[in-house]
């Protein structure tokens, strides 16, 4: 049997910051699951390249992938203004729209319907609480046989188990007082492994809790098995699955046993039985940041993170800032203060040597000094030694006398800034 | 490197804002702040070394016109003080001439005592047996 007969499917789904892709060879008797192969997304060119060369590879081929967005919810009516999948009858899956980007996705299954999907034969007219854990979301959705009677979302991320058990049981406790109708019994499925969590709910609940485990990509295998199960898809697919005819089951027997490493599909499956090659190793400092690393729907989370550095930059240059205002108007005060001190030292030391050179030589009538400038008038009664005293304190102040009619000699001596 | 790829424009923004007011703002700050305080603490000094007075205190107290005239009577026998333009004031003294060298260690303390600059120029009258000075200062 050659690659253009068998019908592939190719899934792909992106959780944090990778992309998750596997592929699976489908025939009558099951699947035939490949290694899972991992991108960062930075590789998101070479993730697609991948997808692409497995489909020229594998021309029967659906590529499938899963939304893991929060803002889904079932409903009774076919809402044409919104993306919408077919749960079954007369139970719709809604979001606002399909957001597959630029990646190739032919079938697009809502985690509400894989759930059901995986439940399905279980439901009867009790009702039944089935939790699928996606993603670190819980997807909850309360059904019985002939109705998917209310439908929840919660986030997981950053709580403890055992906040996760309280969540659930609140959102139990919630439907009951709009429905008067308590679950009695709970179905879990998790993509993820969390047996630590599965513990706690069957503590806090106090209710037994079937367990399913299996991986994202063999979910998705299933889902796009059957052209009837398909048709969940929120893509309205027109390409029909068409699997090997049943007499070809030998060619893929012989396929199976000639590769080592190819293993048959299990429903039930342990994700440590599954290898995933891994594109890069992380170090310390690779795991550090992907603490902070986000998708999409944790942007905001990060960017909030992000936001503290500059917060605590603010904050710290703020206080700087209103110290070094404070220090700036106590060093320009003590500046002025030290400026105006040393200026009252020098008037001081001018107006002490003015009355020490009077002395009793003279008698002061009016005098008007500064630090360079000085013009005194007296009378003077010891001309000679006025002349020399001042003459000490200028050499170049101009010392003139003139008599005055009472007999009495008057002084003046001027001295002016050196220009 | 990768990693630092992989974070959302938004991310990437705050931490570019966050290094930029770190570079430009915060460390600047800093370093001014260091420098004009260590630029204070010697111009205490030197005030101090400056300061001749016993127990004075370095912090000056705020210029208020009342106040001063309370004080300054303590060694004076007349103290006027008027508001002038410029936000000075302009005071008058009357003392006897033989009190000129309390005059002259009060002019030497004033802006040590009080926030205020005093002009460069200082009258003296005589006035019989005493002096009348007037000069102005501006309180800082």
């Amino acid at each position: 049997m050659n690659n253009q007969e068998q019908y592939v499917t190719i899934t792909h789904y992106k959780e944090r910051e990778f992309y998750f892709l596997n592929y699976a060879i489908q025939t009558n008797d099951g699947v035939i699951p490949k290694e899972i192969e991992q991108f960062h997304e930075s590789d998101k060119v070479k993730f697609i390249e991948r997808i692409r060369m497995l489909q020229s590879q594998y021309p029967n081929n659906h590529i499938v992938s899963i939304s893991l967005e929060a803002n889904q919810f079932v409903s009774q009516d076919d809402d044409r203004n919104r993306a919408t999948a077919k749960v079954f009858s007369g139970n719709f899956v809604t979001q606002d729209n399909i957001d597959v980007g630029d990646i190739p996705t032919t079938l697009y299954f809502s985690p509400f319907t894989v759930l059901y999907q995986q439940y399905k034969d279980l439901l009867d007219d009790r009702l039944t609480l089935l939790i699928g854990l996606f993603d670190r979301k819980l997807f909850m959705m309360f059904a019985t046989e002939d109705k998917i009677h209310q439908s929840w979302i919660i986030g997981t991320r950053g709580l403890s188990e055992k906040q996760v058990a309280e969540r659930v049981y609140k959102s139990m406790q919630a439907y009951y007082k709009i429905s008067y109708s308590f679950a009695d019994h709970i179905e879990m499925l998790v993509s993820d492994e969390s047996p630590k969590l599965l513990k706690v709910l069957r503590e806090e609940l106090s209710l037994h809790i079937e367990l399913n485990q299996n991986s994202i990509h063999n979910l998705l295998h299933h889902m796009a098995s059957d052209q009837e199960i398909a048709q969940s898809s929120y893509i309205k697919s027109f390409k029909k699955i068409s699997l090997l005819a049943s007499g070809n089951i030998d060619d893929v027997s012989d396929i199976i046993d000639n590769s080592k490493d190819k293993k048959r599909f299990r429903k039930k499956e342990n994700l440590k039985d599954i290898k995933i090659k891994e594109k890069k190793r992380l170090g310390l400092f690779g795991s550090i940041k992907s603490l902070f690393s986000s998708s999409k729907s944790e942007d905001a989370g990060s960017t909030i993170i992000a936001i503290i550095p500059l917060l605590v930059i603010l904050g710290i240059g703020g206080f700087f800032s209103l110290k070094n205002a404070t220090i700036s108007t106590a060093l320009a005060k003590k500046s002025i203060q030290t400026s105006a001190h040393k200026t009252n030292m020098a008037l001081v030391k001018v107006s002490e040597g003015l009355f020490k050179s009077i002395g009793k030589n003279a008698e002061i009538k009016k005098a008007t000094i500064s630090t360079e400038d000085m013009n005194v008038k007296g009378i003077v009664w010891a001309i000679e030694p006025l002349r020399n005293s001042l003459k000490k304190i200028n050499k170049n102040g101009v010392y003139s006398i003139k008599q005055l009619d009472n007999f009495m000699t008057e002084f003046s001596f001027i001295v002016t800034r050196e220009k | 490197m990768s990693r630092l790829k992989t974070l959302s424009p938004s991310t990437k923004l705050w931490f570019v804002l966050s290094l930029l007011a770190l570079l430009l703002w915060v460390i600047p700050t800093m370093v001014s702040f260091y420098k004009n305080q260590k630029l204070y603490n010697q111009k205490v000094s030197t005030l101090e070394l400056l300061d001749k007075r016993e127990n004075g205190q370095i912090d000056a107290k705020t210029f208020h016109s009342e106040v001063f005239k309370v004080d300054a009577k303590e060694y004076f026998d007349e103290v006027t003080v008027v508001s002038v333009e410029d936000n000075s004031y302009e005071i008058t003294l009357i003392f006897p001439r033989e009190s000129i060298s309390k005059f002259h260690s009060f002019l030497k303390n004033i802006s040590l005592n009080y926030k205020v600059s005093v002009q460069d120029n200082i009258i003296y009258e005589d006035i019989g047996t005493s002096f009348k000075v007037i000069m102005t200062v501006k309180p800082f």
